[in-house]
C-alpha cells in the first residue's frame, strides 16, 4: 500500500513538471549552454592556437560542468519551491490529503520526485556534453569518469536545497520563497566554510552574534557547502578533505529535522487553498 | 467513552474547533449508522465544511475524537473507504480527464487489473466518456463536477462525503446526481451531504441534522419531521438565536 502510493506520487511529481513544459524549457537551455561553450572554445582555438592540434575536451567539459552545477542549484530551489506549492495553488492538496495517505508519505514522495527530475536532467545534460565535446571521429569518445562520482555527491546538497525550497514555500509567496531559499542556502554554505570539519561542537565557540548565527546554521542545517566542496574535489580527482561518513550522519540528522518542521507546518495549515 | 456498535460507521464525540477565538464547532457530537443517507443542514458559515474537513483530518481538532469504522480518524487507514468531493473539485489544469481518474484510482482500487475497467465504468456512469482526453482546464463547471463525481465513486467506497454538491449545476446534472446517489445508497453506501438547498435534501436523505454557529441544534429522521422542512429549519435556527439573547 505505502510503496504503491509513494511511487505513484513520485511519478505524478515528474508528470506535473512534464505537463507544465518545464522540462522542455530546461532542455533548450542546456542546448544553448552547450552551443555557447563549444563556440567559445573553438573561437579561442582558432584565434590563438591556429593550426595546432590538441583536444579542448577537458576545458569544454569543465566550463559546462561549472555552469550546469550552479544552474542545478537554482533549479533545485525553483522546483523545490513549486513542488508542494503548486498543489496548494491548483487546489489539489486538499483532495490528495483526503486520500488514505499519510502527510509524511506525501511530502517525501514530492521531494524525491523533484530530486529525480533535477538529477535526471543533470545526467542527461552531461551525457549530451560528452556526445558533443568528446567526439573524436571514427567512433571514439573522450570520457571523464570522476564526473559521475562527483555528480552523485552533488545530489546530496540538491536534495537539501529542494527541501528548504518546499519548506519556505509554505510560509511565503513563490518569489519570496525562491529568494529566501537561495539566500539561506548561500548562508548555510558560507557557514560550512567557516566551521569546516566541526560538527555539533561549532556551538561552543561563539564569540559574536554573527558567528553565533553561522554556528547555528552550520549545526542545525544540512552541510550544503561541504558536500559541494566534496563534489568539486571528486571532479578534480583530489583527495577528499572531509570525513564523508561523519558528514553523512550529520546530513541524516539535520535532514530529518527539516522534514519534521515541514510536516509540522503542513499539519498546522488550516487552508490548503492559496490566498494569493 | 461510549462504545460504538457494529452498525455505527462514524462516531464523532465532543468536537471543538476554534479559529482564532471563533468557535466553528462547539461540542459537536454525531453518530451515523451504516447505510444512512445523511444531510447536514445549516446557514452559511454554520460549520458544515469544517465538520467534514475534521472527519477527513484535513483540519486539526482542538478537542474531541472521531472514529470511522472503529478507526481513529487521524490514521490514514481511516480514510480507506471514504471518498470526498469538496465544494470545488479541481485537479492539475494540464492533466486529462482520464489521467485524473487514473491518479485517484491508484488510491481507491487496490487491484491493478480492475482500475481501467472501473475508470471506464465511472466515466460511463457520469456520461463523460467523450471527455476522456480533454484537459481539466478545458472543461466547463458542470463537466468538471462530473469528473469530480466519477472520481468520487471509483472503487465503490463505503462512505461518500459531498460538500454542497448541488451548487451551480443545471437541472439535468442535479437529476443525474440524485439518481446516482440514490442507487449507491440502495446498494448500501453511506452518504453524507452538506447543503443548504433544503428541497433536494428533503427528497434524498433519511436523516438530517441542523447546525448553526458550530452547534448541533437538531438531529432527526426525516419521517419525524411532521412540518415543512423549510419551516422546521427556520424555527430551529431562530429558537437558537433567541436562546442566545
Ligand atoms: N481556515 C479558517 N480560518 C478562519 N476561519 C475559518 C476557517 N475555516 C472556516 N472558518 C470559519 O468557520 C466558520 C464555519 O465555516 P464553514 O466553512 O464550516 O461553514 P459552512 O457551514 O460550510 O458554510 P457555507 O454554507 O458557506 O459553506 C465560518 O465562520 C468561517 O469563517
Ligand atoms: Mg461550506
Amino acid at each position: 500500500m505505502r510503496g504503491r502510493t509513494f511511487f505513484l506520487l513520485v511519478q505524478n511529481t515528474v508528470q506535473k513538471e512534464y505537463r507544465n513544459k518545464t522540462l522542455i524549457f530546461l532542455f533548450l537551455f542546456t542546448l544553448f549552454i552547450l552551443w555557447m561553450d563549444q563556440t567559445f572554445f573553438d573561437f579561442i582555438k582558432d584565434k590563438l592556437f591556429q593550426g595546432q592540434t590538441f583536444s579542448l575536451f577537458n576545458f569544454k567539459l569543465d566550463l559546462f560542468y561549472y555552469i550546469i552545477s550552479s544552474w542545478n542549484f537554482l533549479m533545485g530551489a525553483l522546483l523545490g519551491v513549486s513542488c508542494l506549492r503548486s498543489d496548494v495553488q491548483e487546489g489539489v492538496l486538499e483532495e490528495i490529503l483526503s486520500l488514505p495517505l499519510s502527510r509524511i508519505n506525501y511530502i517525501t514522495s514530492r521531494l524525491v520526485g523533484t530530486w529525480l527530475i533535477v538529477m535526471g536532467y543533470y545526467i542527461l545534460s552531461l551525457l549530451l556534453a560528452f556526445l558533443v565535446f568528446g567526439y573524436k571521429g571514427k567512433g571514439g569518445f573522450d570520457f571523464a569518469w570522476p564526473l559521475f562520482s562527483s555528480l552523485i555527491m552533488s545530489s546530496i546538497p540538491i536534495l537539501a536545497v529542494i527541501t528548504l525550497g518546499a519548506l519556505f514555500s509554505l510560509f511565503f509567496s513563490r518569489v519570496w520563497a525562491l529568494l529566501i531559499t537561495l539566500l539561506f542556502s548561500s548562508f548555510v554554505s558560507f557557514s560550512n566554510e567557516i566551521f569546516a570539519g566541526k560538527y555539533f561542537e561549532g556551538l561552543t565557540q561563539i564569540k559574536s552574534l554573527g558567528q553565533g548565527i553561522y554556528a547555528f546554521l552550520h549545526t542545525f542545517f544540512p552541510h550544503i557547502g561541504t558536500f559541494n566542496t566534496l563534489s568539486k574535489e571528486l571532479f578534480g580527482n583530489h583527495e577528499l578533505t572531509k570525513n564523508l561518513s561523519l558528514e553523512l550522519v550529520h546530513f541524516g540528522l539535520t535532514f530529518s529535522l527539516l522534514l519534521f518542521i515541514l510536516l509540522k507546518r503542513l499539519r498546522s495549515m488550516e487552508n490548503y487553498v492559496d490566498e494569493g | 467513552m461510549e462504545k460504538s456498535t457494529d452498525s455505527t460507521i462514524i462516531k464523532a464525540t465532543n468536537l471543538t474547533k476554534t479559529f482564532g477565538g471563533f468557535k466553528a464547532l462547539s461540542n459537536f457530537s454525531l453518530s451515523l449508522e451504516k447505510g444512512s443517507f445523511f444531510g447536514l443542514l445549516g446557514p452559511n458559515g454554520a460549520g458544515k465544511t469544517t465538520f467534514v474537513r475534521c472527519l477527513l483530518d484535513l483540519t486539526v481538532l482542538d478537542k474531541g475524537h472521531i472514529l470511522i469504522n472503529g478507526i481513529p480518524h487521524h490514521k490514514p487507514e481511516a480514510r480507506n473507504h471514504i471518498s470526498y468531493l469538496p465544494e470545488k473539485f479541481s485537479f492539475y489544469p494540464n492533466a486529462t480527464v482520464r489521467e485524473t481518474l487514473q491518479f485517484f484510482s491508484v488510491f481507491k482500487i487496490l487491484n491493478k487489473k480492475e482500475r481501467t475497467p472501473e475508470i471506464e465504468k465511472a466515466m460511463e456512469e457520469l456520461s463523460i466518456n467523450d471527455l476522456a482526453r480533454k484537459k481539466i482546464k478545458q472543461l466547463s463547471k458542470g463537466q468538471l463536477q462530473r469528473v469530480g463525481l466519477s472520481q468520487l465513486i471509483l472503487g465503490k467506497p463505503k462512505v461518500l462525503i459531498l460538500d454542497e454538491p448541488f451548487g451551480g449545476l443545471d437541472p439535468l446534472l442535479i437529476k443525474d446526481l440524485k439518481d446516482l446517489l440514490k442507487k449507491l445508497n440502495n446498494e448500501g453506501t453511506t452518504i453524507i451531504i452538506n447543503s443548504h438547498i433544503l428541497s433536494e435534501v428533503e427528497r434524498l436523505c433519511d436523516s438530517l441534522a441542523i447546525i448553526d454557529k458550530g452547534k448541533l441544534l437538531a438531529l432527526k429522521k426525516i419521517q419525524e419531521i411532521d412540518q415543512d422542512l423549510e419551516d422546521f429549519f427556520i424555527q430551529t435556527i431562530n429558537s437558537n438565536k433567541e436562546a442566545h439573547l
